[in-house]
């Protein structure tokens, strides 16, 4: 699950890099991440690399064995939580659902709609 | 080369009101163009409008960030517009971010992604945005041959690959020579923009277009929720039909008047009434629209000094029924006065209105209330926009009666402050005189182009069903400075008697 939740994160920075560059993309998740750490003391060891990508992730993925450290199952989806918040709120819920679905071309019609219908943060 | 072997270009609309008209049709499809201007003045926003307008699927657009304003930043603040579409995003607009190339790499890397991105997408539409700071890398590697030869390569790959482009950039007007970007451009579209006082001055000039004619000058515009707005100086009446002016006499309402006129004013005529305050120059106003209306005739008012609704109340005081042709579209009422307005939008406002209503009468109320509504900088080209307004209106067969208040003096009686009068075919003049220890109203006719009019001065009262005009001014001697004196009664006959000889009344 928390692998899964990473992969997320690495399909969104390819959508996201190619729309707001290496740096905004980066920006956005080392901000995303400041947020996230807040709740979750998992992602204390946690970085953003300079292309994006995410370092220190021993704490929140599973181990070869399968299993997690305790606690490390909700840092992944709480990274990417505040990630898409942090878009919701610079772009609004709309586009950043299209910028989104662009990480996911093969999703079948409609997959974004449920969570489509939310409303904007302020 | 017959006419049949030339390529036809086809005009992409620009999605900017009033630019395709400025441009003369819309923009060269697959143009290599510039739009250049400081900060805020609208570039980004113009370049929108076009992607928009212009952008499909089959066709989409790509729009290229570099260095300038942040993408995120950007969707967020367009996404503000009305023209902004979000349902298009990545279907037929695709942004891409150019910035980390310029900074790591050379140009051309810069031009080979490019040219990737093109050839991936086959897009109608190109934007790069900002290109000012890819010049701007180029220079400080010292390579400005190698500029001029990424620019080269980059219209010519483009136009090959039948996009329209736009290069986006913050340039000076003094950098436009010996810049290798505005050399091979095909279009440069400069937006210029300044503070004058407390008022932001916006003006866009097409400095190039090969292909086409354009509206050459200045052309004043607007940056709303709904985008740039362009006021083109032709007020988009250039190549309407024009009708011969004074094939009919217009009754402004009252019959003395009409007379004094020669019948009444000719039709597509500019008549200016010049007065002092209070001395009965909207009322005149008001009955000549009210006729107008009586007789069939659509009408405009534009107002700068009074709410319509305390205008048509003024109008129903008098006997004056505005409120049922208000509500069925033979009366318009614009009140003009919001302040920055630049003259050439007022007069878009009142030429859509006159257009809307197909007004054969417009009332100005007043010159002075329009010259007022204008943001400081744009005074100065009041009288041109008043000139070019007239003209186009009159030419399509609109009568005009415009107000001009007049600063009251007892020694001279000029027609107005304004020195406008050479803009009107006729001119009123309404004036105070001092006689017999009252303060009278007097009018004369000064002008009826190419017909003849009274040359009486007559008095006149303003009563609650309007204007009374009275008799001629008779015995007396400098009316028209206000303060006549009677003339000695033996004077008095023999001046009847030489007018009684030139058959005067």
């Amino acid at each position: 699950m928390c692998v899964h939740a990473v992969q997320v994160c690495d399909r969104l920075r390819g959508a996201l890099t190619t729309f707001a560059g290496t740096a905004g993309f980066r920006a956005l998740l080392s901000r995303a991440l400041v947020l996230a750490k807040a709740e979750s003391t998992v992602l204390a060891s946690v970085q953003v690399r300079e292309d994006g990508t995410l370092a220190g992730l021993d704490t929140i993925v599973e181990g070869k064995d399968g299993s997690l450290p305790p606690g490390g199952g909700e840092g992944a989806p709480l990274l990417v939580s505040h990630l898409l918040d942090l878009l919701i709120a610079l772009i609004g819920r709309s586009l950043t659902m299209r910028l989104v679905g662009d990480a996911w071309p093969d999703a079948p019609a409609g997959t974004w709609n449920s969570v489509n219908e939310g409303t904007d943060k302020p | 080369m017959s006419a049949f072997d030339k390529v036809v270009i086809r005009k992409l609309p620009t999605g900017v009101p009033g630019l395709d008209e400025v441009l003369g049709g819309g923009l060269p499809e697959f143009s290599f163009n510039i739009i250049a201007g400081s900060p805020g003045c609208g570039k980004t926003t113009l370049a929108h409008q076009f992607m928009f307008a212009n952008a499909t699927p089959e066709k989409p657009a790509i729009y290229f960030t570099v260095l300038g304003e942040p993408a995120i930043k950007m969707l967020r603040y367009q996404q503000q517009y009305s023209f902004f579409d979000q349902s298009r995003l990545n279907s037929a607009i695709r942004f891409v971010n150019l910035s980390e190339l310029v900074l790591e790499k050379d140009l051309d890397a810069v031009l080979a992604r490019m040219i990737q991105e093109v050839e991936a997408v086959g897009p109608g539409i190109v934007i790069v945005d900002s290109f000012r700071t890819v010049a701007r890398k180029s220079r400080a590697d010292g390579g400005e041959v190698e500029l001029q030869s990424f620019i080269q390569r980059l219209a010519l790959h483009l136009t090959s690959w039948q996009a329209t482009t736009f290069l986006i950039g913050e340039y000076t007007e003094g950098e436009l020579r010996d810049n290798p970007v505005f050399t091979v451009a095909d279009g440069l579209l400069w937006l210029h923009q300044a503070v004058d006082r407390n008022s932001i001055v916006r003006k866009l000039q097409v400095v190039k277009l090969r292909g086409q004619g354009s509206v050459p000058g200045l052309h004043t515009f607007r940056i709303s929720s709904d985008g740039l707005q362009v006021f083109p100086r032709t007020f988009g009446l250039d190549r309407k039909y024009s009708e011969p002016k004074g094939t009919h006499l217009l009754s402004i309402g009252i019959p003395e008047l009409d007379a004094m006129l020669g019948g009444g004013i000719p039709s597509g005529h500019s008549l200016l009434v010049a007065g002092p305050s209070g001395a009965g120059k909207s009322i005149l106003g008001r009955q000549f629209i009210a006729e107008g209306l009586r007789r069939g005739e659509p009408g405009v008012v534009a107002m700068f000094e009074e709410l319509p609704d305390e205008y048509v109340a003024a109008a129903k005081r008098m006997g004056m029924d505005f409120e049922t042709p208000r509500k069925d579209g033979s009366l318009e009422i614009l009140y003009l006065r919001p302040l920055d307005l630049s003259g050439d939008e007022t007069v878009h406002e009142v030429v859509a209105a006159v257009n809307r209503t197909k007004a054969k009468r417009l009332v100005i109320d007043s010159l002075v209330g329009f010259e007022m509504a204008l943001a400081p900088d744009y005074r100065t080209d009041f009288r041109e926009s008043l000139y070019r307004m007239i003209s186009a209106l009159t030419r399509l067969g609109v009568t005009i009666v415009s107000t001009v208040e007049v600063e009251e003096s007892f020694v001279s009686m000029g027609l107005s402050n304004f020195t406008i009068s050479f803009l009107t075919d006729c001119i009123i003049r309404m004036r105070y005189v001092s006689i017999d220890g009252q303060l009278r109203r007097m009018m004369m006719v000064v002008k009826v182009r190419g017909g003849r009019h009274s040359i009486d001065l007559r008095e006149f009262e303003i009563t609650p069903s309007g204007f009374v005009i009275g008799e001629r001014l008779r015995g007396y001697r400098a009316l028209t400075s206000g303060i006549p004196e009677p003339l000695d009664q033996g004077l008095a006959s023999i001046a009847r008697a030489l007018s009684e000889r030139r058959g005067g009344p």
